[in-house]
């Protein structure tokens, strides 16, 4: 017993290297992971393109936690090839929020922010240079070349929702080539 | 000069540390995530949030727990999202027992109270009633609310809890600046969440 005491000792000191490195590794992935399973599940979609989600219901479950007064449109975008113009009309509550593909929300913009309505945005990857010729658009450089696109419009009453479904399918993306 | 036997249980250590450590390191993920987040969260009574929601400079695990809990989390410099899964006590929502949400309307442009199953998805009901806002909500004569959470019919502002085996609470506060760091939100006066009876 005496000549396995050493043995078992860096046995369990190699375990507990082990297990932090793959801890570690794991946890880093897992973001990229949960997005690239999402893009491919549940917003299988074409890149590039909004995707206007209905009202929230109590049968929505494509979020966790929807807000029901929340109006959500969603684009895959993919700017490894060309920059992304994005327009959208602004309501009086109105976001529009990037994700990158380990999820980080790299950017914001709200109607009471935004300059102009409808509000432009030109998503670019890193490494390309773009100047945008109407110089109405701000342009966004996105840490990953990959991501998800999210415009939110809240409907304050369900009077209000009509209207802000109408002005939601004015969203447009398209490829800057 | 290392013989053959040392080579061997030197092999034996190396695959046994690969195997469990590889096994321990993938199923701590989650508890650890759950810890990080949870411990670096801020609470008010019921309340509470965590600033890194969203953020670049979050760490990994509250990285990975925003990924599999709220994919798409803004961040908290756009809207603030509270939750509460435990009345003022400290006691877990279950889905069959009343509760009051009171108090003074949050200081926010527009504000949403909305009411979650188990799973974080609404819950089903005759009414289509999931949430009350700023802009909806029946307030009292001194300008303060009451959501009654129930299973039976309630007078006022309602939800609905259905079949819901527990619930959660999001409050979430668009174009605020009221709570914008840890220190005014310990400070603010937030709805109490009150049980009432049991069935």
């Amino acid at each position: 017993m005496k000549k396995l005491m050493p043995w078992i000792g860096w046995t369990l000191l190699a375990i507990i290297v082990v297990a932090v490195i793959v801890n570690l590794i794991v946890a880093v992935n897992v973001p990229t992971a949960i997005m690239e399973a999402t893009i491919n599940k549940k917003f299988n979609y074409p890149s590039n393109q909004w995707i206007f989600e209905p009202p929230i219901t109590d049968n929505s479950t494509d979020v966790v936690r929807p807000a029901p007064d929340d109006i959500y449109s969603i684009c895959v975008y993919d700017v490894s090839q060309h920059p992304l113009r994005v327009t959208s009309m602004t309501t009086e509550y109105w976001t529009i929020s990037a994700f990158a593909m380990n999820t980080d929300n790299f950017f914001n913009l709200t109607s009471s922010q935004a300059k102009a309505n409808p509000v432009e945005v030109v998503f670019v990857s890193r490494g390309m240079t773009y100047q945008d010729p109407t110089g109405k658009a701000q342009v966004v450089t996105a840490p990953s070349d990959k991501g998800i696109l999210m415009i939110t419009m809240v409907a304050p009453n369900q009077d209000a929702m009509p209207g802000i479904l109408q002005v939601q399918k004015q969203t447009t993306a398209e490829l800057v080539k | 000069m290392i013989d053959i036997k040392t080579i061997f249980k030197v092999l034996i250590v190396a695959a046994i540390a690969l195997v469990a450590g590889a096994i321990i390191g993938f199923v701590t993920v989650n508890p650890i995530a759950n810890f990080v987040t949870s411990s670096s969260n801020v609470s008010n009574g019921p309340w509470s949030t965590n600033y890194a929601y969203g953020s670049s400079g979050a760490n990994p695990y509250v990285k990975a727990w925003v990924a599999e809990n709220g994919l798409m989390a803004v961040s908290s410099s756009l809207s603030l999202y509270l939750d509460a899964y435990t009345d003022d006590n400290g006691q877990p929502l279950a889905g069959n027992c009343d509760y009051v949400i009171q108090g003074p309307a949050p200081k926010s442009g527009y504000w949403n109270i909305t009411l979650y199953n188990e799973n974080g998805f609404l819950i089903a009901n005759d009414q289509n009633r999931y949430s009350f806002s700023s802009t909806d909500i029946q307030f009292e004569p001194d300008g303060t609310f009451k959501i009654y959470l129930s299973g039976t019919q309630k007078q006022g502002n309602w939800l609905p809890t259905g079949n819901a085996k527990t619930l959660n609470v999001y409050l979430r506060l668009h174009d605020s600046t009221a709570y914008s760091n840890a220190a005014a939100l310990k400070a603010a006066v937030l709805p109490n969440i009150i049980k009432g009876g049991c069935q």
